[in-house]
């Protein structure tokens, strides 16, 4: 991959990265910090990448390591504690997007990437390095804990 | 609002345009041009110490000049770090070399040197078909392998793809280039499959540490050349005794010699045993009876010190010797001092305190991970593109313990991002396996001094 191609993979990607960010951080500023910082580290390796079609899935899961050191900083001055499976009836008083942001760690990975910011099944577990039938499950849990009905494909 | 209403809101808030992300790769961009490398000298058995300076920003216009010379051009274009280097190539003082070697999936080929009295530059290429990022390690050994020669050596072209040229300098302070040296080179792979997790902010920090290198198993393939030059290239350069004294800020120094080689030029300077401040820096230009000028080298190393005191014993700058000059003026504009009362440096690595700090310096960070201490000093930039060096090679603990400082990395906080509004650079150090709170550490300079008419020292 060269520079322009690099430029332009990141000009398609940018915004769903932004999406991405945006649901898990809460926040604009902290999510346009989160895609700099991305784009940065990405920018800095990208020339080591054998192959480039995992290029979408390799960038995804630099800004999602982004986002868990983001909310690991937060923690220190903010706590924000996740709710557990079992607390369905805390989950249903709060708004989706505060429910969202207090699901498990890895549902709340999955549901972002598949409802938020437009990934495949295939695409969210690649980006994850999961099974496809992990990033089911957790698809399915999270829907249910958020009590949202959408559509749950699991082959694309 | 039931929830799949909710969801709908919440996607049309993600669609709210965000202009900013516009500018998402310049910034990265602007950003990844301001990162220097890590400067790791590998010092051999010389006991002279090195300073050094990076320069960001390389310009170009050899490249053009050499144009008329198709075998060349492409090696105007790997030197043009270096204004010597590149008057070098230009007049063709330079000497072919073709070894080829092959191991496993990676071939190394030797092309070009050029080579004095007191420096080697090798140029070098490494393909594979099957690895999309490789690098080599280099170390320099005698001809009969027994031994690591009196040399410093940096190599250049980490970022260079498969096939381009890239290079390694080797400097030697005191003694003279040898007939020929083994050049060691192993390669590591840095191409990634995509699969791999990227290096935590932790594994980054850790890395440098490392100036070692990696564990044997991790390199996949090593070559050795037998580098063999030619007699006319090692005998060429001369040395110009000089032999006077000129009184700097009240300090004296007497200019003993100036050496000319094609690679750069020396002036070797005493100090008197009376100064009350060490000489950690000239300020200064050569001028030659045509009226050109030569600056002082700008990129890599810049002066070479006895190791007798914390003065700095030899200066260097561009080189004259293509230019066939009967008479030389060193022009002198300036030094920066290190006042002999302020060798050693306090540092609290957990609140910041510190003893008195060189002009424009300060404290900017600590941060304590598991292999030591990472240390950032903050200076006022002097010059625009330029990182001047803060910290010299020694830390000391509270029984005075000495240790070493093996890396430096410097990045530049520009105006607009620091909170006065001046550009700074940031040197970042490694104190490895360092635990404590108190450090004191070796400042390089302690002010700057700037003449008000320059000194002139003639040279025939």
């Amino acid at each position: 991959m060269n520079h322009d191609e690099f430029g332009k993979r990141i000009e398609n990607i940018r915004l769903r990265l932004y999406k991405t960010a945006l649901i898990y951080l809460g926040s604009e500023t902290l999510a346009l910090d989160a895609v700099d910082e991305t784009v940065y580290k990405a920018l800095c390796s990208y020339k080591k990448l054998r192959q480039p079609e995992y290029f979408d899935t390799w960038i995804t899961r630099i800004l999602i390591n982004e986002c868990h050191n983001e909310l690991r900083r937060q923690k220190r001055f903010r706590p924000l504690e996740e709710l557990p499976e079992t607390a369905t009836e805390e989950f249903d008083a709060l708004p989706l997007k505060e429910a969202i942001r207090r699901l498990p760690k890895e549902l709340k990975e999955v549901v972002i990437l598949r409802y938020f910011a437009g990934y495949t099944l295939t695409e969210t577990a690649e980006s994850l390095q999961i099974p496809q039938g992990t990033a089911a499950t957790r698809q399915r849990k999270a829907l249910k804990l958020l009590k949202l009905e959408l559509g749950e494909e699991v082959s694309e | 609002m039931n929830r799949l209403e909710e969801y709908e809101a919440l996607l049309q808030e993600l669609e709210m345009p965000m202009p900013e992300l516009d500018g998402t790769l310049e910034r990265a961009q602007k950003r990844k041009s301001r990162r220097n490398n890590v400067f790791r000298p590998v010092i051999g058995t010389a006991a002279a110490f090195l300073l050094f300076v990076l320069l960001v920003n390389f310009s170009t216009p050899i490249a053009y000049a050499c144009s008329q010379i198709p075998v060349l051009r492409e090696l105007a274009e790997a030197v043009t770090f270096s204004p010597s280097l590149s008057d070098a190539v230009e007049n063709e003082y330079v000497q072919p070399m073709n070894l080829v070697q092959t191991d496993g999936d990676v071939t190394a080929k030797v092309e070009y040197l050029i080579v004095d009295q007191k420096q080697v530059n090798v140029f070098y290429r490494l393909f594979s078909d099957v690895y999309t990022k490789i690098n080599a390690d280099p170390r320099v050994y005698s001809a009969d392998g027994t031994a690591p020669p009196p040399c410093s050596y940096s190599s250049n072209g980490w970022d260079e793809e498969n096939g381009e040229l890239r290079s390694i300098t080797i400097d030697f302070v005191d003694e003279n280039v040898p007939d020929s040296l083994r050049l060691n080179l192993k390669v590591r792979d840095f191409s990634m499959s995509g699969n791999e997790e990227p290096l935590t902010d932790a594994q980054v920090e850790e890395d440098f540490f490392e100036p070692i290198g990696p564990a044997e198993e991790e390199y996949i393939a090593e070559f050795e050349f037998l580098l063999e030059f030619d007699p006319q290239f090692t005998a060429v350069g001369k040395s110009i005794e000089v032999h006077q004294t000129v009184e700097l800020d009240g300090q004296k120094i007497t200019i003993t010699d100036v050496e000319i080689y094609p690679s750069h030029l020396r002036i070797d300077i005493e100090d008197d045993a009376e100064n009350s401040a060490w000489l950690t820096k000239l300020y200064f230009y050569i001028e030659t009876d045509y009226g050109m000028k030569f600056e002082p080298v700008s990129n890599g190393i810049t002066a070479t010190g006895s190791g007798d005191g914390k003065s700095m014993a030899s200066f260097r700058a561009e080189s004259t010797y293509f230019y066939d000059a009967k008479h030389l003026k060193i022009v002198i504009t300036g030094a920066e001092w290190l006042r002999k009362d302020m060798e050693k440096l306090y540092i609290n690595l957990k609140t910041g305190e510190t003893g008195e700090l060189p002009e424009g310096v300060a404290f900017h960070s600590a941060k304590e991970v598991n292999s030591g201490w990472i240390l950032e000093m903050k200076a006022v930039q002097r010059e625009e593109g330029h990182h001047h060096q803060i910290l010299g090679h020694q830390f000391y603990d509270a029984q005075g313990n000495v240790h070493d400082i093996r890396s430096w990395s410097s990045t530049t906080l520009e105006a607009e991002e620091s909170e006065d509004g001046i550009t700074y650079i940031i040197e970042e150090v490694p104190l490895a396996d360092y635990h404590e709170e108190e450090v004191w550490v070796e400042p390089s300079y302690s002010h700057e001094w700037f003449a008000e008419n320059p000194v002139v020292v003639e040279v025939q």
